[in-house]
């Protein structure tokens, strides 16, 4: 089914969420089940796992819309990935604390952040690396 | 501070992605989801700084599009999304 932005507001910011589908249970009144993204990269090239920056974008649609789990569709005119991804609520909050630094400390404040050759020596250094390991964790390739 | 929607929940949720509604209301939120990415420094084509960058020059001039490769990126996405979601159905 398709939809349009579903949102998240928190304490001091707010995030629109479009997934592209959303997977519903015809069974169940139309529930929606899980969410569904494509990717459909111009170089035409899957690749395994799926990048951090598109998990990302599964977990903020699986938390937007409430439910437990997102596809994720990496598509090419020759074949495609396709990969499961589970809700993880602490993942979440991580994500949480780091975006709200983004926007409270850099975008509201006028301040630009520090060049990506500096990330490493900043606080938040931990908790990106453990986001990337968590959302490992969080996903499965599949076979459909 | 809690922060409350600026409109309807249910508005948002009817409007259709691409359309230019849709793009006008994504600059209602903070950020959006495909922009978690580089906000966290985990971007695949843009870091944080860019991101910044961007969101600032979209702010003092809201009719600025986008570069030429993200346009072809994001317009060859539009285009067969529908062709992997009918795929994957």
């Amino acid at each position: 089914m398709e939809t349009g932005i579903w949102p998240l507001y928190y304490d001091s910011f707010s995030l629109g969420v479009s997934p592209d589908r959303l997977v519903i249970d015809p069974e169940n009144e139309g529930a929606v089940v899980a969410t569904y993204e494509a990717k459909c990269p111009v170089s035409g090239k899957l690749m395994n796992p799926p990048h951090p920056e598109y998990l990302l974008q599964v977990q903020a649609q699986i938390h937007a819309a409430g439910v437990e789990e997102g596809y994720l569709h990496v598509w090419t005119p020759e074949k495609s990935s396709y990969y499961r991804v589970t809700r993880d609520d602490l993942l979440w909050a991580t994500v949480i604390k780091v975006a709200e630094r983004f926007v409270v400390h850099h975008l509201r404040r006028d301040v630009p952040p520090p060049a990506a050759k500096d990330l490493s020596k900043e606080d938040d250094a931990l908790l990106r690396s453990d986001i990337v390991n968590l959302l490992g964790a969080t996903t499965t390739m599949i076979s459909i | 501070m809690e922060r409350g929607p600026s409109k309807d929940i249910e508005h948002y949720k009817s409007l259709k992605q691409g359309s230019e509604e849709w793009l006008q209301a994504r600059k209602d939120f903070d950020l959006t989801a495909s922009e978690l990415g580089p906000a966290l420094g985990l971007g695949r084509f843009h870091t944080r700084l860019q991101l910044y960058r961007a969101k600032k020059k979209k702010a003092s001039s809201p009719t600025k599009k986008e570069g030429k490769g993200a346009q072809k990126a994001f317009e060859y996405g539009r285009v067969h999304e529908a062709d992997a979601a009918q795929e994957f159905q």
